[in-house]
């Protein structure tokens, strides 16, 4: 089994694979912060993207040049099979530790 | 991968912090950095259309100070990544080409290795006298007294300075008396020795220093008048395996002493070297110790209150000797216990030991440069070879950045592989740089720590400087031109390079100067005539036990054949140092302020000695007063007596009262550091004599010496004969001197060498570069001796003027080394011509066989290979 991803790197590669066809900075950014509820810095967005990258988790394309990114063209992330695979081993962990645990979530409710 | 990036948005107008932009580019080390940089632009904007440009500004800068600590960590791990890379390419180039990296790297290394003895000399050096706890807060107290204009500084001090100074100045807490006493005859029962040397003491000498006692009361052991203590190792050679406490011992001229104490053995860093302590009380009781405030006889001592500044005591004791002689003209000065070991001097001019060590952190500097300068030539020579992989690195996306990065990765990489090898020979070369210097250093002495320290920062430095110029010009390479293989070789980069070569032979035909200018003044002064001859001359110690009957021995040595003159002195021959300023003569002004060396003799003296009478005569056995009121003085002195016929002249000692009946020819009594001064002589009893000088016969030295031990022997039984022969004395005395000459011929000859080897490289590179017009010349008919010349003809010219730029870098090296002498050979057009000889000759051969092996390339295979 592969090895698994770190939280962070679950994070973005679930805000990734949620987006779809529109992941590139600024929506995986946000979309991150939602799902975590968590504050998310661009130097922890990028450092991760590098690193999903470096792993092979994402690919990324290029997209066209707006007038709005200071005629910059942006690019999009997108998850790969390998990238696919992680979450899952991942998701799969969670939930079994998750299983084990008492209903911590709903105690508070 | 390729990508074509639109020109941004004029960002003055969108109000945009580009600051921040600029200071994420500095840390952030991803690759998609300009997509970060358009997400954050098209953030900003939208805050900027919904909530306004100052918050959106504020967002922007708390979102990049943010980001910083993370890109910073994940630059960090790229940086290594990157190194890595280096560090493999920085491998195989060092493979590939193996001549160039070891000229490189051995360049490198004998830089390295200068600087590092050196280091470990002055490293030692600097540590002296910092064992003691109160190493700060003790200082020697020195004197300054104006003669006429000129300050003759001692120190030197009256006996009952340093108690009055306790008790009048409150910023001196404590102050210790230290009176040298020379190495008198120690007697133990029946064993008499006179190895050590004895130094009278105040009681508090032990509190204040850290010289722990291993047995006795630190601090009880000097309070009885009769006590004394003595290091271990004196210890072991006069007792044996006995206990020493309890036993008596008789020290002459002291009296019998019983011994309260034994010291741990003297750190080897300690400036203050003595083996026997007594106290001072003892010379007290003796009536040994004057109590007037201008006989400069002892050393003192002090330690400041604690919370007193120096410069406050100094100010207080600057004029303390005129509260005690009013008009006396000496003023009083602190030299901190630290810096006695560099910085002691006395006399007229300052000459101190920190002089000569300046002058090799200098030599240092200049061996690491030409190291560093070889590198630097040899590794742009070679840039055209790497500017493929550079043009390459920069298209896949490399910044400039990148590529400084890399070779100065490169070059640490290199510094250190020649770190290792400086260190590797350091170890070697160690014991010979200790038999030389005269010191016990090693890695354990000098503390490995800091050592190893300083050699990595030496290292790191090396690399810095070394890598400097590669790393700025490879890293200038338009990437497609570099690719293309279209870079213009000549230009910037081979004025540059020659500019190098220049400084590089400047730098080492400076040192060979130096050493040139060192070696003449060596010669000079074995050479110069002092004006008594120093060959054949043998100076016998004389003890305080034989002084009365010193005469004895001199009429029965002056009868035996093959001694041809005996004389008595009470000073060194070679270095006569006593001086006073209680003098006048007929005709004195009386506001004349004069210091006079003085010297006690007998009447066989001059004679022993060879120093020419040029007027009126020597003294007289046969003339009675001779011995009471007679005196000599030499031509310095002459000239200052005013007019008249200086014969006849009333002279008086103090108040003795005596008449000149006689000039002698100037001679050197001092090192020729030191100009002739005014002198005069005078013949007392025998009591005073502690030199019996025996001139002898051209031939059966060894017999006449074994009869003088024979006849030595009968006279003073117990006695140890201790004879020296007057020119090892007198070369004794240019001890540093000789050392400094050994020390610059080796360190301008590894300067050489490093110099060489970068030349070598230049040469071969040179030779590489032109092999295919020097074929087309062949092909056209020029003979091998031709293009020998071509290649030799560039060497030369930067040889030359290399040459003529290191005259006055020399003059400004040797300057201050020179000034130490009064007498000196100085700088000579000859030096530098026979410089410019060796240089041309080392630099021709070294170019020499790049250059013939260029000229015989068969011209069919230099214009084939493409």
């Amino acid at each position: 089994m592969a090895s698994l991803p770190t939280f962070n790197e679950y994070m973005f590669l679930a805000s990734i694979l949620a987006l779809g066809e529109e992941a590139y900075g600024v929506s995986i950014r946000d979309k991150a912060a939602q799902l975590s509820g968590q504050k998310v810095t661009y130097g922890c967005l990028y450092s991760h993207l590098d690193q999903l990258h470096r792993k092979g988790l994402v690919v990324k394309r290029m997209g066209k040049p707006t007038l709005e990114r200071g005629g910059r063209s942006k690019i999009f992330y997108s998850v790969t099979a390998a990238g696919f695979k992680a979450l899952k081993a991942f998701a799969t962990v969670q939930k079994s530790i998750g299983a084990a645990l008492p209903d911590l979530a709903s105690d508070g409710q | 991968m390729s990508m074509t990036v639109p020109p941004p948005c004029p960002d003055r107008k969108e109000g945009i912090p580009t600051a921040a932009f600029r200071l994420l580019a500095l840390i952030a080390r991803t690759p998609d950095f300009p997509f970060l940089e358009a997400d954050l632009r098209e953030e900003h904007a939208f805050k900027a259309r919904s909530q306004g440009h100052r918050k959106a500004n504020a967002w922007l800068w708390r979102q990049v100070l943010a980001s910083l600590p993370r890109f910073a960590l994940q630059s960090f791990r790229w940086s290594l990544i990157m190194m890595k890379n280096a560090l493999l390419v920085a491998r195989r180039h060092l493979l590939r080409h193996k001549g160039f990296s070891a000229l490189n790297i051995l360049g490198l290394a004998g830089g390295l290795a200068c600087c590092l003895l050196i280091g470990a000399w002055i490293l030692d050096e600097t540590s002296y006298d910092r064992f003691h706890q109160n190493a700060d807060s003790i200082y020697r107290v020195e004197s300054d007294t104006d003669f006429a204009g000129r300050i003759l500084h001692i120190y030197w001090t009256p006996h009952p300075l340093g108690p009055t100074l306790e008790s009048e100045i409150p910023e001196i807490a404590h102050s210790a008396r230290a009176w040298n006493q020379g190495n008198p005859l120690i007697r133990y029962g029946e064993s008499t020795t006179d190895a050590w040397t004895v130094w009278a003491v105040d009681p508090s000498f032990l509190t204040m220093f850290t010289f722990p006692l291993l047995k006795g009361d630190q601090a009880r052991a000097l309070d009885g008048a009769t006590s004394v203590v003595l290091t271990e190792r004196a210890a072991r050679a006069v007792f044996g395996s006995e206990d020493p406490v309890g036993k008596r011992v008789e020290i002459s001229g002291g009296g019998t002493f019983a011994v309260s104490g034994v010291l741990a053995d003297i750190p080897q860093h300690s400036s203050i070297r003595f083996d026997f302590l007594i106290p001072y009380r003892a010379l007290e009781n003796a009536g040994r110790v004057s109590d007037k405030f201008n006989d400069n006889q002892t050393t003192t001592f002090v330690q400041l209150a604690e919370g007193s500044s120096a410069e406050a005591a100094r100010a207080k004791i600057r004029d303390f000797i005129q509260t005690k002689i009013p008009k006396n003209g000496m003023t009083l000065d602190l030299l901190g216990l630290t810096r006695i070991r560099l910085h002691t001097w006395s006399g007229y001019e300052k000459k101190t030991a920190v002089q000569s060590l300046r002058l090799f952190i200098l030599i240092a500097a200049f061996v690491l440069l030409i190291g560093c300068i070889n590198f630097m030539n040899l590794s742009t020579a070679r840039s055209a070879l790497r500017a493929k992989e550079i043009g390459l690195r920069r298209t896949v996306g490399a910044g400039r950045s990148h590529i400084i990065r890399q070779f100065y990765g490169e070059t640490a990489f290199y510094s250190f592989l020649a770190l290792t090898l400086a260190l590797a020979a350091v170890t070697l070369a160690f014991p010979a740089f200790n038999a030389l210097t005269g010191k016990a250093m090693g890695w354990g002495t000098l503390g490995a720590g800091r050592m190893a320290l300083g050699a990595v920062a030496v290292a790191l430095v090396t690399a810095l400087i070394a890598g400097s110029y590669p790393a700025l010009v490879l890293s200038s390479f338009r990437p497609v031109q570099a690719i293309r293989g279209t870079l213009s070789r000549g230009g910037g980069g081979t004025l540059f390079r020659r500019i190098l070569v220049v400084v590089q032979f400047a730098l080492s035909a400076g040192l060979l100067v130096g050493t040139g200018v060192v070696a003449r003044q060596m010669a000079f002064i074995q050479n110069t005539p002092l004006g008594w001859s120093r060959e054949q001359v043998l100076a016998v110690k004389i003890p305080t036990e034989a002084r009365p009957t010193v005469d004895f021995l001199k009429t029965e040595l002056a009868s035996r054949p093959g001694i041809l003159a005996v004389g008595l002195s009470d000073q060194s021959p070679a270095n006569t140092t006593w001086s006073s300023s209680g003098f006048g003569w007929e005709g004195m002004d009386p506001e004349t302020k004069i210091n006079i060396t003085y010297i006690t003799v007998d009447e066989g003296y001059v004679e022993a000695l060879g120093i020419k009478v040029v007027e009126g005569r020597n003294f007289s056995a046969d003339i009675a007063s001779d011995r009471t009121d007679a005196v000599l003085v030499n031509e310095t002195f002459a000239k200052m007596l005013g007019p008249g016929p200086v014969v006849g002249k009333r002279f008086d000692f103090w108040d003795q009262k005596g008449t000149i009946v006689g000039v002698l020819g100037d001679f050197h009594f001092q090192p020729l550091r030191n100009k002739i001064e005014p002198l005069a002589m005078h013949w007392r009893d025998a009591d005073w004599t502690r030199f019996m000088v025996v001139r002898l016969g051209p031939d059966r030295a060894s017999a006449v010496i074994a009869e003088i031990e024979r006849v030595w022997k009968r006279r003073y039984p117990g006695f140890p004969l201790h004879f020296t022969f007057l020119d090892d004395d007198f070369a004794a005395l240019y001890r540093t001197e000789l050392q400094t000459a050994s020390l610059f011929k080796i360190f301008s000859g590894l300067a050489g060498l490093v110099a060489c080897l970068g030349l070598l490289g230049l040469a071969a590179h040179a030779a590489e570069r032109r092999t295919r017009e020097f074929a087309v010349r062949k092909v056209l008919g020029a003979p091998a001796r031709h293009i020998v010349g071509l290649v030799c003809r560039e060497f030369v010219v930067l040889i030359v003027i290399a040459n003529v730029l290191a005259w006055p870098l020399s003059y400004l090296l040797m300057r201050g080394w020179l000034d130490r002498f009064a007498y000196r050979a100085g700088f000579t057009p000859l030096l530098f011509a026979a410089t410019l000889g060796i240089s041309l000759t080392v630099g021709l051969l070294t170019v020499a066989h790049q250059a013939w092996r260029a000229a015989n390339t068969d011209p069919v295979r230099a214009l084939k290979q493409e």
